[in-house]
């Protein structure tokens, strides 16, 4: 009799579902979608182009973001198109292993840099063995998905390559430019201000069209050092999204970023009060 | 005057070993007539070691649940693996989940992630079930030893030693055709335990698991007589609330808040956790047997454990779960006290109303 039950159960469950997903899939598609996750000190960010196509952005330093992409994804199953991996740091990497231990995912970026850690040990590992295609992304890479584009900004092969970053990890990560119609969003992982001085800042505004930023996000979990300020004003960005852990042993964000935001009327949304981020585009 | 010695004959044996109990501690802590050094003695010099054993074996056991975490993690999202994980096999990986995490200490369902008696029996029942009766010897030794097995492999916490012990005595006792009183099998039990290692005292597992079994013991007939209903819902309530009698004092006395709406939280959602086991344990075992079946199952297991997710982070919403109380020592002994001789009454009560039939 409890096998009835629990058959009509499943049943149930799975039409809800399914009406959850399409409900999901009629309200978002069509439309570009960037979330930033509330994964406590950490970042993890979605893109979910127009056509449905998913670009996961670091993972956090825990396993939330595996229920996160479970209620996001249109689907059943956890298939995503391509992770981003900004820098090996835990918390940027850890979750990401997690997703690649039961996801499909196409295509994995990341730079080859010299750092020994656990979680980056494992994360190589489960390339490998989960047959995870991957490749690294330099400044000057472009990457056209669906007509979204990604303008890989930083670093270059040479940074890299000849280990100019010494032994600060921060400043090996990924910072990308997103650019869709009239829509731009700046990805800027973990890094700091000796790598963000190098920035061509002309080249950037080249691709915004209404020489204004979308979205924005902060350096660092908004630490001192993950924010240029020349660099902000220059891009005049529309909304600065902070992803930080409430409480965090290193009192991130910096009460200095914030009040920058503040007096210069630029919005600021920040995880560890406000929980996800949701931006619909178009 | 044989009726007196006899009473005392059975209760030799509860003697013997709460005796055994006092010499260990005092010969270890050597003086027990200064509160702050007994206890600072207590927690220094004794460690719950069941994992006194740090040897072969518990490598091996060890190894084997990361390969099953790692299993199940290929099949199922977070955090279900780890919910799956917790129930089943008892594996306590909340920190790597912490939104979950906090999810259950809101809710006062974390104690859903530990082996218990409830597992226990299912393995037991499981066994007899394909053995055939469970009055053949043979029958009732093999389930015992895999039930043993199934505790080892859980990590041997108190509350599965003392889940183990008294599902041994009671099926014992059923074998031979007689009925054990849960109570005895309850204080025999603990008492075993602690003569064998007394540092179980102060552990809050040991504390916790044995309080709760008490409650259910002597207050779980008593309030499904007021709540008297066959809904699932409403008998999950009136265990919760059985369980938490004697649970309560403790938990605000260590963590200084009491959470009330935990009874009520816990009675909407328990009904998900035998499904999730008992799927679960199935999906578990598949993943050892064919990653076909495995696949199958886990579309059958996440079912539940989805709903309880979903259900307990739209309870841990509610007000209340957190209300700063720490009771003072006075008021835990009177409380105990009074609890504990409180049920005789109450039955003779129920009695005397011919409400009550036991």
């Amino acid at each position: 009799m409890r096998f009835n039950f629990f058959f009509a159960l499943c049943f149930v469950y799975y039409l809800l579902r399914l009406l959850q997903v399409e409900y999901l899939y009629t309200q978002d598609d069509g439309k570009l979608l960037i979330y930033m996750f509330d994964v406590g000190q950490g970042d993890s960010l979605l893109i979910k182009t127009p056509r449905n196509k998913y670009i996961l952005v670091d993972g956090g330093d825990n396993y939330d973001v595996d229920y996160h992409v479970f209620n996001t994804l249109s689907g059943f199953n956890c298939s995503l198109d391509t992770i981003i991996v900004t820098h090996p740091h835990k918390d940027h990497l850890f979750g990401v292993n997690r997703l690649l231990q039961h996801c499909t995912v196409k295509e994995v970026l990341h730079v080859p840099v010299d750092y020994t850690s656990y979680v980056f040990d494992d994360f190589k590992r489960l390339l490998a063995t989960k047959h995870v295609a991957s490749k690294p992304v330099y400044q000057g890479d472009v990457l056209d998905i669906d007509g979204v584009k990604l303008y890989f900004i930083w670093p270059s092969r040479a940074y890299i390559e000849n280990k100019e970053y010494k032994s600060n990890i921060n400043d090996t990560s990924i910072a990308f430019l997103l650019d869709y119609k009239d829509v731009e969003a700046l990805f800027l992982g973990d890094v700091e201000l000796t790598a963000q001085r190098h920035f061509d800042i002309f080249g950037i505004k080249k691709y915004m069209q209404d020489n204004k930023l979308e979205f924005y996000k902060v350096s660092h979990h908004g630490s001192i050092n993950g924010t240029l300020n020349a660099l902000v004003l220059e891009l005049n960005p529309v909304l600065a999204g902070i992803s930080v852990g409430e409480n965090n042993k290193f009192r991130h964000p910096s009460p200095d970023i914030l009040n920058f935001f503040i007096k210069n009327s630029i919005e600021y949304f920040r995880t560890d009060l406000m929980g996800t981020l949701k931006l619909s585009f178009l | 005057m044989s009726r007196v010695f006899l009473y005392i004959k059975a209760y030799v044996f509860y003697i013997f070993l709460f005796a055994v109990f006092v010499v260990r501690i005092v010969n270890v802590c050597h003086s027990i007539y200064e509160y702050d050094i007994f206890t600072k003695c207590l927690t220094t010099k004794m460690s719950i070691s069941a994992d006194n054993g740090e040897s072969y074996i518990t490598t091996i056991i060890d190894k084997m649940r990361e390969t099953m975490s790692d299993s199940v993690r290929s099949y199922l999202p977070s955090p279900h693996s780890e919910l799956l994980l917790g129930v089943v096999v008892g594996i306590n990986d909340l920190t790597k989940v912490p939104a979950f995490n906090d999810m259950v200490r809101s809710t006062g369902t974390i104690h859903v992630v530990v082996v218990s008696g409830y597992n226990i029996s299912l393995v037991f029942s499981l066994i007899i079930g394909i053995l055939g009766t469970k009055y053949k010897f043979k029958n009732f030794f093999i389930a015992q030893i895999l039930a043993l097995i199934y505790s080892i492999l859980s990590g041997f916490e108190p509350p599965v030693i003392r889940a183990w012990i008294m599902g041994l005595i009671s099926s014992f006792g059923s074998y031979l055709g007689r009925s054990v009183h849960a109570l005895d099998a309850l204080i025999v039990s603990a008492l075993l335990m602690l003569a064998y290692n007394p540092a179980y005292f102060i552990s809050l597992s040991f504390q916790l698991s044995f309080l709760a079994t008490l409650g259910l013991v002597l207050y779980g007939d008593i309030f499904s007589t007021i709540l008297k209903s066959k809904n699932t819902l409403i008998v999950d309530l009136s265990t919760t609330l059985s369980a938490q009698v004697f649970v309560w004092p403790l938990i605000s006395y260590i963590f200084e808040s009491v959470n009330i709406i935990s009874p009520l939280v816990n009675s909407l959602i328990l009904w998900t956790i035998p499904l999730a086991t008992i799927v679960g344990g199935l999906f578990l075992i598949a993943t050892f047997i064919n990653q076909y079946i495995a696949l199958i199952l886990s579309y059958f297991a996440i079912v539940p454990l989805d709903i309880f997710i979903r259900l307990g982070a739209l309870f841990s919403k509610l007000p209340f779960n957190s209300v700063v109380f720490k009771p003072s020592i006075n008021f835990i002994v009177l409380y105990y006290l009074l609890t504990l001789f409180l049920p005789i009454f109450i039955k003779k009560f129920l009695r005397k109303k011919d409400i009550y039939a036991v």
